[in-house]
């Protein structure tokens, strides 16, 4: 891993102050160190990806950025979202999307009122039906307003989830393994649909997983300051997005 | 989940309950030795009149044999009908049923035992003549009787569901479909798989509770009162005597009696762990002798038993409603010969007021003890086991011991008798079962769910109110109703913190069980039994009816 161009990276970005920026990010349970001194900078629209087996705190990195952290686990350094810091911030007020393996939609609501709770508050009345319409039509489900979220297949309690977490208008998404409870062809074809959105939206992303061909393919120009690395991977033309490894997290 | 909410529910749980409890006590223990007195009172100290009361010895000695013998049946019983039940009908529909059971308040259900049991009761004229001969009811005394044999019946019959609904909880955290297979492959049948592999699993969850239906059966007044014998009766209705005396030197002699109760049940605690010692050193020494079967025990425990107590607690329900609409019903006649509301529609105003102030005492304290109960499992992930006895004391000492002390405070300050205080000590004898009843769907609540309500950059009280507690919808309906039956069976406390200006359907329907007319004991029982009916029926009702269209919120 190149640090230096790492850290050269992270000032420049600081600097204009866009994406998601860790500054000397460390976390441990008492004597354990599961990250030390990570420095990393995800811009907007680029899906880093973080790998590791189960246990390591992977998905204790994601609960760090995004404010719900256990107390049990001790952790320093810095989080910058766009310029804002986000260390002491309520979860509630971090515009991080959080999407977890399973679709978790509220099951006493309907799919459009689950839609409808990530809405802000500041969209009203008439524009808050319509939004969640836009939502649902743009994912191919229109008319599922009023279905029970039950009754939905594997595949669309994702895509909902997805929107759900889109809607609320986050400025950086947080995947905890999203992809692990589909099967093969669901599971490609929500990958590309969530890279999509995510190069749509212009939200930096973490992606936690097992699987390394979670991580994202880009053509060779884009995020060129992170895919020079020596361990990405190429494929022809393009390349891999950055994958970080948590056993090298640890120790470095 | 800041320190500051962990520590404001604790102070406001200790607050509610345990000093009240405390502070009752303490009262009692200071107007027991003299060192509170009451205005014109002459005596010293209570403890010496007390020992000189007649039959006071006597009453005790009842006491120790009721309230013993009640745990013990009502154990012996619970572990039989859960045999049967997990044998026979399956324990899934055993566990929805039974709270509805429980939900039958205690004055309700002794009055119904009795109607059953009397000389004159139900199945006297069952039999009669036919079998007995019998033209004019007996002269047995098959209820009061001077050993207290029916108050212990009662008590065994009243207190085995609640054993169950433990038994039932216990049982599901085993693995015992798996030690059946095993059991039945080593040559067992299934009543020596029961008594030698699954029962001691259970027996450490339900030693508690155990000590719970010990201290309750030992300070039984309302049951007792129906039930037991008059002269003498038992400790605790005569303590209750005293302390309701007119003459104020009776109330340090009450006072003793109560604290005498107390150590009653500590000694009783005490012997009872020592007898699950002995048992259990007996079953350790008989459990490898090998012995595969037993057919006759297993039919007459496995099938008899519960058959006959599912039958005498359902006679003695429907014999409460056969009453409450009988116009006449004749001795030897099996069924009422004539029926009529008329006694209803008569006593419509002796019903209404009572019944309002049960409805309003019941709704109030239920709502409060669930929103303490909300507030304090918000707040700690998981019940500590530091609290169990805090919450429990209640429910651990004798009612007795600390009601006195608290009404007399609560006298001082001239607080007796308002219903806002009769909610209150309602609260402390509500909020345990309500913060029980929760605590398992709070610990097994999916945090992740709340956790993105926030990252959708909602306020923590926007997700308790929008996702946790409409997920916690059937739960919560359902602990309100445990709430609900809770504080509809309350009497002493009624009773004395009410200073008997507060009538409730329980009170009214006690003191007229005692020669009143039993038509209308058996409309209080009725409306007493029903109230709580109804509350449950809506608590499955409302959540089925709000999530009809939602699959995933099914049970």
């Amino acid at each position: 891993m190149n640090r230096a161009a790492d850290t050269e990276a992270t000032k420049a970005s600081t600097q204009s102050g866009n994406g998601l920026v860790l500054n000397g990010v460390s976390l441990a349970i008492d004597d354990t160190v599961l990250i030390h001194q990570l420095d990393l900078l995800i811009k907007p629209g680029e899906i880093v990806t973080l790998m590791g087996p189960s246990g390591s705190g992977k998905s204790s990195l994601l609960a760090l950025i995004a404010g719900v952290l256990s107390p049990a686990i001790q952790s320093t350094g810095t989080i910058k979202l766009n310029g804002k810091a986000l260390n002491g911030l309520p979860t509630a007020e971090r515009r991080v999307g959080l999407l977890f393996q399973d679709p978790l939609l509220f099951p006493h609501m309907s799919v459009g009122e689950n839609l409808a709770f990530a809405l802000p508050h500041q969209i009203k009345g008439a524009a808050r039906k319509q939004a969640v319409k836009a939502a649902l039509d743009q994912a191919e489900m229109a008319g599922f307003e009023n279905r029970d979220p039950a009754t939905l297949s594997g595949g669309q309690q994702s895509r909902v989830s997805l929107l759900r977490t889109l809607l609320a208008q986050p400025e950086a998404l947080l995947l905890d393994e999203p992809y692990s409870r589909l099967d093969q062809t669901l599971r490609e074809s929500f990958r590309s649909y969530v890279q999509a959105l995510v190069q749509d939206k212009k939200l930096p992303t973490l992606l936690v997983t097992h699987d390394a061909d979670d991580a994202p393919v880009y053509p060779d120009s884009a995020f060129d300051a992170q895919t020079g690395d020596e361990d990405s991977e190429k494929c022809g033309s393009r390349r891999r997005g950055k994958v970080l490894q948590m056993s090298e997290l640890a120790t470095r | 989940m800041s320190k500051y909410h962990r520590s404001a529910s604790s102070a406001a749980v200790v607050l509610v309950v345990a000093i009240p409890v405390l502070i009752g006590a303490f009262t009692t223990v200071a107007i027991s030795t003299g060192a509170i007195r009451f205005q014109e009172s002459t005596g010293g100290n209570g403890w010496g009149a007390l020992w000189q009361q007649p039959g006071v010895y006597k009453s005790l000695a009842l006491t120790v044999s009721t309230a013993l013998g009640g745990v013990i049946a009502a154990l012996l019983l619970a572990v039989c009908l859960l045999y049967a039940a997990h044998r026979y009908t399956g324990t899934r529909t055993l566990q929805s049923a039974l709270p509805v059971l429980l939900s039958v308040p205690h004055a309700a259900f002794a009055i119904g035992l009795a109607f059953l049991i009397a000389p004159s009761g139900w199945i006297a004229r069952l039999i009669s003549p036919a079998l007995t001969g019998w033209d004019r009811p007996p002269d047995l005394a098959t209820v009061q009787d001077p050993w207290g044999l029916a108050l212990t019946l009662g008590l065994a019959l009243k207190e085995a569901p609640f054993l169950l609904l433990v038994l039932v909880a216990a049982l599901n955290q085993t693995e015992h479909r798996r030690t059946i297979w095993m059991g039945r492959s080593l040559g067992y049948d299934e009543w020596q798989i029961w008594w030698r592999l699954i029962l001691p699993q259970l027996y450490r969850q339900i030693r508690l509770p155990l000590l719970v239906v010990l201290a309750y059966g030992i300070s039984v007044v309302d049951m007792a009162r129906i039930l037991g014998p008059g002269v003498p009766p038992t400790f605790a209705v005569q303590v209750t005597r005293w302390l309701g005396d007119p003459d104020i030197n009776k109330w340090q002699v009450g006072s003793a009696g109560a604290l005498v109760l107390a150590l009653l049940t500590l000694a009783l605690a005490g012997a009872a762990l020592l007898l699950e010692r002995f048992c259990s050193s007996a079953i350790r020494l008989t459990r490898v002798d090998g012995r595969r079967r037993r057919p006759v025990i297993r039919r007459l425990a496995g099938i008899g038993l519960p058959v006959a107590t599912m039958t005498i607690i359902g006679a003695a329900l429907a014999v409460i409603v056969l009453w409450s609409v009988t116009w006449r019903w004749r001795f030897p006649s099996a069924f009422p010969d004539s029926l009529s509301l008329e006694f209803w529609r008569r006593n419509l105003d002796v019903i209404l007021s009572p019944a309002g102030n049960t409805l309003v005492l019941a709704a109030a304290s239920s709502v409060l003890a669930l929103l303490l109960s909300v507030a304090f499992l918000q707040s700690h992930q998981r019940l500590p086991r530091l609290w169990l006895p805090v919450l429990y004391a209640p429910l651990l000492l004798p009612q007795l011991t600390f009601l006195f002390g608290i009404q007399s405070t609560l006298a001082y300050f001239r607080l007796d008798g308002k219903l806002l205080a009769v909610v209150w000590i309602h609260v402390v004898f509500v909020l345990p079962y309500t913060l029980l009843a929760l605590a398992g769907y709070w610990q097994a609540y999916d945090w992740r769910y709340s956790t993105l309500g926030a990252t959708l950059g909602k306020s923590s009280l926007h997700v308790l109110f929008k996702i946790k507690i409409p997920i916690m919808f059937r739960p919560l309906c359902f602990a309100f109703a445990i709430g609900f039956s809770v504080s509809i069976a309350q009497y002493l406390s009624t009773l004395f913190v009410g200073a008997g200006r507060v009538p409730t359907l329980t009170t009214e329907a006690v003191s007229s069980a005692a020669g009143g007319d039993r038509r209308l004991v058996a409309v209080l029982a009725f409306v007493q039994m029903v109230l709580p009916l109804l509350v449950f029926a809506l608590a499955f009702a409302l959540p089925a009816w709000r999530h009809r269209n939602r699959a995933g919120m099914q049970l």
